[in-house]
């Protein structure tokens, strides 16, 4: 009987192991800026996050899960520097934050127009934070939905069924803030 | 000593299995999901409208289930669309679409009056509209600048047509889900799609998410 119980916990375990492991999938497009020269803007209007914002991009260059070319991600003060700008508004749109992405008409030169980040690359992203539901928020909530939207910004894709990921949306239950081995070894898979 | 034997044998067995289905499921999902570069729109004339940008977004959703958006929203509705009352941009290049619809019944809140008018991430502008909307350090970046303004005003940016991001169609039955704005006065879809669904003759609601209608615990009669 001891020995079953054992034998159940195991499977168990096992199971959850399943669960845990399930890396985010991968946006079909990529960040062609180089991954080892990265920066952020913060507007303005953003500004109040700008300590937050700094965890989130530090905790993706030391993961503490092992080596990502990700590097300096820290904050840029011109906006042309900047792989990732960030924005901050209101609105009741249901909605923590959300990024966009650009990329250039013909690749290298021509306008920028934003992109369709499941069939195209892109040069740079926009990240907006939402003050409306955020500003009830703990830091260490703010601080998952900026780390996830920066997941987005470096290509990976919402990892729903897993909530011990970064980019398990906030909906879906997302039960941590900081990122793991699963998203860096997606974070690795895309920037190899 | 042969029971033990055969019990490290099973763990082992169990072992190996969750391991592969751990490796199975991590490839499952390495797979990535490549959506059609549709960049185009249908104008109030159903005439078509290329768009010279077209734009997508990637959302953090406070909520996305229809227990969680109705406990996270002022009113939740059935509403059948009129018509769309006008596009505009703001805050930074969001493009927000306010469409007339009535209303059949009331599942949650208060609303004094049939029609009722709300917004959503959707529609397309002009170019100059949108970068009226942007920051000055921003339309540089997106180098707008590098149109004259009569091409501004004759090109377009839009959504691009994606599964989460409302597509509603005249005289169709939805299940709404609306935050009333007390700043600008105005009733916002919760959750882009997540907050608008169809609804069936039996009045089972479409999840996005399963692709499937189903029986939801409001009463929808």
């Amino acid at each position: 009987m001891k020995k079953l119980i054992i034998f159940i916990v195991f499977m168990f375990l096992c199971i959850f192991k399943v669960n845990a492991a399930t890396e985010p999938p991968l946006l079909y497009g990529n960040l062609t800026w180089n991954i080892e020269n990265i920066y952020y803007y913060v507007d303005s209007s953003a500004s109040n996050y700008a300590s937050i914002i700094a965890k989130s991009a530090n905790n993706w260059v030391y993961t503490g899960y092992g080596y990502n070319r990700l590097w300096p991600n820290t904050r840029a003060y011109n906006i042309s520097n900047a792989a990732m700008d960030i924005y901050g508004y209101s609105s009741v749109d249901g909605s923590n934050g959300y990024t966009i992405f650009f990329a250039r008409t013909n690749g290298t030169t021509g306008n920028i127009y934003q992109v369709n980040q499941n069939s195209t690359n892109w040069l740079f992203s926009e990240i907006y934070l939402n003050n409306y539901y955020l500003a009830s928020e703990t830091d260490t909530n703010k601080q998952a939905t900026i780390t996830h939207e920066m997941g987005h910004v470096f290509g990976l894709n919402e990892n729903n069924s897993n909530p011990y990921s970064i980019m398990c949306q906030a909906a879906s239950g997302r039960a941590v803030y900081l990122v793991q081995q699963v998203d860096n070894n997606a974070f690795n898979r895309k920037h190899p | 000593m042969k029971k033990k034997k055969i019990l490290i044998i099973i763990i082992i067995l169990v072992f190996c299995l969750a391991t592969g289905a751990t490796y199975y499921f991590a490839s499952r999902n390495i797979e990535t999901n490549k959506e059609p570069n549709t960049n185009n729109q249908l104008d109030e004339n159903n005439q078509e409208i290329r768009l010279e940008y077209e734009l997508t977004r990637e959302a953090d959703y406070v909520a996305v289930s229809v227990e969680d958006l109705y406990e996270l929203v002022d009113l939740v509705f059935i509403g059948i669309k009129k018509h769309d009352v006008r596009t505009y941009a703001k805050n930074y290049g969001m493009i927000i679409t306010e469409t007339n619809y009535s209303i059949k019944k009331i599942v949650k809140g208060n609303y004094d009056n049939d029609n009722i008018n709300i917004h959503y991430y959707g529609g397309y502008v002009t170019l100059e509209e949108y970068k009226n909307s942007l920051t000055t350090e921003q339309a540089e970046k997106h180098e707008l600048n590098t149109y004259s303004k009569e091409e501004r005003l004759s090109k377009y940016i839009g959504y691009a047509k994606s599964e989460k991001m409302i597509d509603s169609d005249v005289n169709q039955e939805y299940l709404i889900f609306v935050s009333y704005d007390k700043v600008n006065n105005i009733y916002f879809v919760a959750s882009d799609a997540y907050g608008m669904r169809l609804i069936n003759n039996d009045l089972s609601v479409y999840n996005l998410d399963t692709k499937t209608y189903e029986k939801i615990n409001y009463n929808l009669k």
